[in-house]
């Protein structure tokens, strides 16, 4: 384990509040039920929380909810309550690194409730053992989503590295595990990225490991001094390019030399996950390096001290800060907005990106008409499954279709599609209709339309009263919206009258709209000035207050409900505003 | 402003177009295509291919070897020793050099292309291989900016400049459509905002068409007599309806109209692609890319049939330009395998391009030309892990029967040799792509620079190159 001092204990241990300079703290009655449903759906995958949790935290102070909200322990269980059906596997009470979980589901353990058959594919051992057990511990209820998110943006954007490219399972789960527990620790966040850079799959993906320093010559590459800088702290050298190419890049590369891989666990040592800082082969002098001279006996030492200097670097206090908030939550930052996330960062002596993020997320930034954050084939598809799936059983047997992700979509963690560059971003996936084709064929294949689901051959009906809210019934109108809601999370901003009709047909005929309004030509489209006017509307309002008979005695009827509201799931994730959202 | 591509009158008139290949009173465009289901090319079509990663062309294209020292020859082997996977030692770099690159010359320059590149060196010996050295896109040796300065042909743009790319720009001035065959469309292929054309920020994707797969492009429909019960059927025109019913109430500025588009334009295109390509057979040669033990990677080969099949259609999808890239050319390391591998994908006889070439048709081949290159180049000394470290200056390879083959600036400046031992030296950058993308532009459309690159007029040039004659008049 790289252990670092912290340079600070921070927000993740001492409570510090909240709010930062430039960023206006939302206002306490536009901070309400779907503000923490965007909170969600963008730092935690949509997050586990109950209905009644995102009531309690919509009417506490923005300040007060987001501390519960988003933290980087292990487990944060109002966000991910576990799964009460599954005692005997207490997710709630388990290490939830990925080593641990990644343990637990390759084991035979009795409390392991993955299916017998695809337990040994999450084994470090096998090829997608760390990307699987990522991807489930992300959706797992009893951990903690927001820290995998974050822990996902990390390692596959901020430093990613490659699993195609050579890095080791041993290496992603041994990088993965310590930037979280760096994290969790509240480390400030220059060490937070030391943690990166130091790690073993960092140093195998851009080959420095084999980097040596003799008699005057540095027998290294340059790849990854440069984007020490560049992707780590977001200083490209910018008006000082000279002395940043000739002296900062070249003495970096010279203060990487000197590792050795060791293992503790790989059988290899080519995917060894352990780094021996040696002094053999390392630059014997110190170093000049962002006009500061650099010392150390190991690169270990030498870069810990270089990341102080490029925090508080100049470009990096500019460009980090809004990398961080368009990598993550908005895809078009105007220049006041980057000068307000500028001034907060600049604000942290100690810079702590869960404060940051906390402040960033109660924002008025945040919550503006303005964001706008094009969903990614991952977040899409883990928000689809955090809020289809109430089980983690849901999950281990795969109903939501996490496959069609990796399989389909091509989005693989730990495989990013730019290498270092990071994974597919939402411009990318949003600009892609071919992307948007095999989501709309997902729809189509109607899979969540199906009443029974199946675990591994015991059918059971997924029932929708395990989470759908009831009001001395169900009617068609409010478990429309609720549903809207649920997977759309837009205040109901997009649900608008041709929306609602098609669901409410879904809903209380089983049939798509124009077969229901043009029984005798239902290859015409209902069109919108039908349903806001006349029968059309009359229509409307009359099916809305009609009953869903979710709660009938009849267990076929009840199969039979659960099965349109699946068709409307499909429906919806089908929509543009599935795809997209915006701020406010 | 119209908008050839999106119009409804456009797509309607394709429609009967297409319509009538299977009637009578064909237009002769269409009477040719019919004679082999291939649409007949009767314009420019440039194929951008994006190296991304920086490709090390000066590995591609070594200066011949000398066993002389202090010639340049000599000396840039020598630094280049690592990289080609050898020590300094004359007679295993003059082997390397003997077994491993074919020699060419232009002029009194002489080099060798790399064995991996042999179809690159028959293009090459056949006149139709353009070799632009010293071009200037970005200094700031970043992928990601030199990447979005390289697609959206301003270098200008800094770390937060987003907007069109040159390509969308370029069908703009010509009035017709870019075809993006990547899994997600590069910026390079981002049209402008038609109302606003000189400002490189603002994005219009109208003139766009995203097909990461031509043959599997339409969205599913119900099909005649289906049971309409089945919830597969009912969403299938549940959804189709909800698109074209909701569409006109969305802004066109709106983050989710793009998607509306998407669904309109796989709706349409698809019936009309799926059509035309029910004709058009894959070659067996391109099939052949797909196999196991092929050279060429999946989604390489995937983006060569993509060509081949819009370039088939490239009168109903009125294009004039397409998009590609191939990733992998960041050679830090490992250099001398990496780049071979990638080499032999893209231009060996049994790869991507060379398939491509093969099967087109003579009157295609007229009018199609490859252009390739990366976001920066190297420097010009291999590093210590076998690599070469990020740089400035790159190639701009032009392949096509329209292209006049020649090397356009120096391609090994003598002034390099001071900087040798230099730390850092790089391949300088001396033709802004402003002119040398440009020129490609006035090739597709001509009088389009100043749309395209408005930024030319203060752009640099090395002295002495002329760019006129990269194109067969």
């Amino acid at each position: 384990m790289l252990l670092h001092v912290a340079h600070a204990t921070l927000a993740a241990v001492t409570g510090e509040p909240p709010t930062l300079p430039g960023l206006k703290v939302v206002s306490d009655s536009r901070w309400n039920e779907t503000a923490v449903r965007k909170v969600l759906r963008t730092f935690a995958f949509g997050g586990h929380a109950s209905d009644a949790q995102i009531d309690d935290w919509a009417n506490m102070t923005p300040q007060a909810a987001i501390v519960q909200m988003l933290t980087f322990g292990e487990h944060n269980l109002r966000l991910s309550p576990p799964d009460k059906t599954l005692a005997k596997e207490a997710m709630d009470k388990r290490p939830q690194t990925l080593r641990a979980l990644g343990n637990l589901w390759a084991s035979n353990n009795a409390a392991n409730m993955i299916p017998r058959a695809d337990r040994a594919s999450y084994a470090r051992s096998e090829w997608n053992g760390a990307m699987l057990t990522w991807s489930m511990a992300a959706r797992v209820r009893g951990g903690n989503p927001f820290r995998h998110r974050i822990g996902y943006w990390e390692t596959n954007f901020h430093l990613a590295v490659n699993h195609a490219r050579g890095v080791s399972n041993y290496q992603l789960v041994r990088y993965y595990d310590d930037v979280m527990a760096s994290l969790a620790r509240g480390d400030s966040y220059d060490a937070v990225i030391t943690t990166s850079a130091l790690s073993a799959a960092i140093g195998q993906h851009y080959g420095h490991r084999n980097n040596r320093y003799y008699d005057g010559v540095c027998y290294c590459n340059e790849d990854f001094a440069r984007e020490f800088h560049q992707l780590g702290f977001g200083i490209l050298g910018t008006g000082d390019s000279l002395y940043h190419e000739h002296v900062t890049i070249k003495n970096t590369a010279a203060a990487l030399t000197g590792m050795v891989f060791t293992s503790k666990e790989a059988p290899n040592e080519w995917e060894a996950e352990n780094v021996v800082f040696g002094t053999d082969g390392h630059v014997p002098t110190s170093l000049s390096i962002l006009h500061h001279t650099i010392s150390g006996a190991t690169s270990r030492e030498m870069i810990r001290q270089l990341a102080h200097y490029d925090i508080a670097y100049q470009e990096s206090q500019d460009n980090l800060p809004v990398m961080i908030v368009q990598s993550i939550a908005d895809d078009s930052i105007s220049p006041a907005e980057a000068t307000a996330l500028r001034q907060a960062w600049r604000s942290m002596a100690q810079k702590d990106l869960l404060r940051f993020l906390r402040a960033y997320a109660i924002s008025t930034l945040f919550h503006s008409s303005q964001r706008i954050k094009q969903l990614t084939s991952m977040e899409r598809n883990m928000v689809i499954a955090n809020r289809f799936a109430d089980t983690n059983l849901e999950h281990y047997y795969d109903l939501p279709e996490m496959w069609r992700l990796y399989w389909e979509e091509e989005v693989i963690p730990f495989e990013p599609w730019h290498d270092v560059f990071g994974h597919q971003n939402g411009p990318e996936a949003a600009g892609s209709a071919a992307l948007f084709r095999k989501n709309y064929k997902r729809a189509t294949d109607a899979n969540f339309g199906y009443s029974l689901e199946d675990f591994g051959g015991t059918e059971r009906p997924k029932d929708w009263r395990a989470t759908m809210p009831s009001d001395k019934g169900y009617f068609i109108g409010t478990s429309a919206a609720w549903l809207w809601q649920r997977f759309v999370a837009d205040g109901l901003k997009n649900f608008g009258a041709l929306e609602r009709a098609h669901l409410y047909a879904l809903l209380a005929y089983g049939r798509d709209l124009a077969a229901v309004l043009h029984p005798n030509f239902p290859d015409t489209a209902v069109t919108l000035a039908e349903l806001t006017h006349g029968a059309g509307k009359a229509w409307l309002d009359k099916i809305g207050a009609a009953r869903l008979p979710l709660a009938s005695k009849d267990p076929g009827i009840r199969e039979r409900t659960n099965s349109r509201i699946g068709t409307a799931i499909d429906f919806i994730i089908a929509t543009p505003f599935m795809l997209a959202e915006e701020g406010r | 402003m119209t908008h050839r591509f999106i119009s409804r009158r456009h797509f309607l008139r394709t429609s009967l177009a297409l319509a009538t290949v299977f009637g009578n009173g064909l237009p002769l465009a269409m009477r040719e295509a019919r004679a082999d289901n291939f649409a007949a090319l009767n314009h420019p079509l440039l194929a951008n291919i994006m190296l991304n990663g920086g490709p090390d062309m000066r590995h591609l294209l070594m200066p011949a070897f000398s066993s002389v020292n202090g010639t340049y020859g000599r000396e840039f082997w020598r630094i280049r020793a690592s990289a080609q996977g050898t020590d300094d030692t004359t007679s295993v770099l003059e082997q390397r050099w003997n077994e491993d690159y074919l020699p060419a010359a232009s002029g009194d320059t002489q080099f060798g292309i790399l064995k991996a590149a042999q179809w690159l060196h028959e293009m090459w010996s056949a006149g139709k291989v353009a070799l632009i050295c010293g071009v200037l896109n970005d200094e700031s040796r970043d992928h990601e900016l030199a990447i979005r300065t390289m697609e959206m042909g301003n270098r200008q743009a800094d770390k937060f400049t987003f907007g069109s790319g040159w390509g969308g720009r370029l069908v703009q001035a010509a009035n017709r459509n870019v075809i993006a065959l990547t899994t997600s469309p590069r910026r390079f292929s981002f049209s402008p905002n038609p109302d606003a054309l000189s400002d490189l920020r603002l994005i219009d994707n109208h003139r766009m068409i995203p097909a990461a797969d031509m043959r599997e492009f339409a969205l599913a429909e119900v099909a005649p007599g289906s049971d309409l019960t089945e919830n597969s059927n009912k969403l299938k025109r549940g959804l189709k309806q909800y698109y074209a019913e909701r569409r006109a109430s969305v802004s066109t500025r709106s983050v989710y109209y793009q998607f509306f588009e998407h669904e309109r334009k796989l709706r349409e295109l698809g019936a009309i692609i799926d059509a035309r390509l029910a004709t058009v057979p894959v070659p067996s040669g391109i099939a052949d890319l797909f196999n196991d033990g092929s050279a060429v990677g999946y989604d390489l080969a995937l983006q060569t049939r993509n060509l081949h099949d819009a370039m088939a259609c490239n009168d109903v999808l009125d294009i004039c330009v397409a998009s590609m890239d191939f990733n992998g050319w960041d050679t830090h390391n490992n250099q001398r395998d990496e780049f071979a591998s990638n080499a032999r994908a893209l231009f060996g006889t049994n790869g991507a391009l060379a398939a491509l070439y093969a099967n087109l048709r003579e009157d295609v081949r007229a009018n199609v030309v490859l252009q390739i290159g990366g976001e920066f180049g190297r420097q010009l000394a291999a590093n210590g892990g076998g690599g070469t470290d990020h740089g400035e200056g790159l190639i701009t390879i032009l392949i096509g029967d329209a292209v006049q083959g020649g090397i356009y600036g120096t391609m090994f400046p003598e002034e390099e040799m001071a900087r040798f031992q230099e730390d850092s030296a790089q391949i300088q950058g001396l033709n802004a792509i402003d002119h040398v993308f440009g020129r490609v532009a006035e090739w597709v459309m001509p009088g389009s620079k100043a749309q395209v690159f408005p930024n030319a007029a203060n752009a640099p040039l090395e002295a002495g190159v002329d760019l006129s004659g990269m194109f067969r008049a």
